[in-house]
């Protein structure tokens, strides 16, 4: 079955159906979330929320982008409300270093053993700002093309380019002291 | 010239570049060793992101999505019940309501002798001197 037959299901009422469509989209929901909040509790919960938002508006969902994309817009909004969300509560408990702190805190327990290397290069994204760990994960995590990245964001796709360039260079002044001479800057 | 150059690698990752753009990099790639190194370093760091994707939530994550699914539905039934006795009540109260209501407008008509809607309403016609204040009629006179 495809997806718009799986969502003609759900919306006649068939929860099976939705439980099928999670299964599918797990992944690409996980990889964003987890991508822009971190492995923490949160991102559970942000990736609970976006399924109970596409549930929810299930029945106005007309197919004008595919379900995958729908999920994605919603999980990198719900996402970068959550940071926000963090942000006032850093603010309001004058609470320095939450950035480096928050990863540690992860419960990685049920998680899959990541490698040292992917580890670092989780960590090194969780430092850069929303707006540009926004279009790191979809361009080059999820795999969203430049024009469909602008599209979820709604910014245009030359400030995508300047995001993702920008982006990329912090990444590799970060990443540098970890990862060795292969991604340093200099030269 | 040496920015311009970097702006354009980058770009050619992610967008198509003019084709006077593509053979000033091409050109500026066959002869700068720096650049090609570069080049391999931003290749190296967008395979490292791509493989560094999470796969999944915490275990049971479609159950406990299912879960909250099923409760929204119980919910949204609970809700569609309380209204549809809402409506089987309002239709007869209302009925008994307007019946109700006529008979008492047509015992008033019945018994008033000026035929008029206030007095349907048994409103009785208020006299001026009741309406103003005493002193104001006073004044007034």
């Amino acid at each position: 079955m495809t997806d718009e037959e799986l969502v003609k299901s759900v919306q006649t009422g068939n929860t099976n159906a939705f439980r099928e469509l999670v299964k599918r989209h797990e992944s690409r929901v996980a990889a964003t979330v987890i991508g822009m909040l971190g492995h923490c509790p949160e991102a559970d919960d942000v990736g609970q929320e976006t399924f109970i938002r596409f549930y929810r508006g299930i029945k106005n969902f007309r197919g004008q982008s595919t379900v995958g994309t729908y999920l994605t817009r919603i999980a990198i909004n719900l996402s970068l409300n959550e940071l926000k969300r963090r942000k006032r509560k850093k603010r309001l408990f004058f609470y320095q270093g939450t950035s480096n702190k928050h990863f540690d805190l992860v419960d990685d327990s049920n998680s899959k053993p990541y490698s040292d290397e992917v580890e670092v290069i989780q960590r090194a994204v969780q430092k850069l700002k929303p707006k540009f760990r926004s279009v790191i994960i979809l361009r080059l995590i999820d795999g969203y093309s430049t024009a469909e990245t602008a599209e979820i964001l709604n910014v245009p796709i030359g400030t995508v380019l300047s995001r993702l360039a920008r982006a990329q260079k912090k990444l590799q002044e970060i990443l540098s002291p970890y990862l060795g001479d292969s991604i340093c800057v200099n030269n | 010239m040496r920015q311009q150059l970097m702006k354009l690698l980058y770009r050619s990752f992610d967008t198509k570049l003019t084709p006077e753009e593509q053979r000033q990099l091409d050109q500026a790639l066959n002869t700068s060793k720096p650049l090609q190194i570069r080049k391999a370093r931003i290749e190296r760091l967008r395979e490292q992101l791509r493989s560094s994707a999470a796969q999944s939530f915490r275990p049971f994550f479609v159950e406990r999505v299912v879960g909250c699914i099923r409760e929204l539905q119980a919910q949204e039934r609970n809700q569609e019940i309380f209204f549809e006795a809402l409506v089987s009540v309002f239709r007869p109260v209302a009925v008994a309501l307007l019946a109700l209501l006529i008979v008492l407008l047509s015992y008033n008509f019945g018994k008033s002798d000026n035929k008029t809607i206030a007095s349907a309403l048994a409103d009785p016609p208020i006299p001026v001197e009741e309406m103003l204040d005493p002193t104001v009629v006073l004044i007034l006179e």
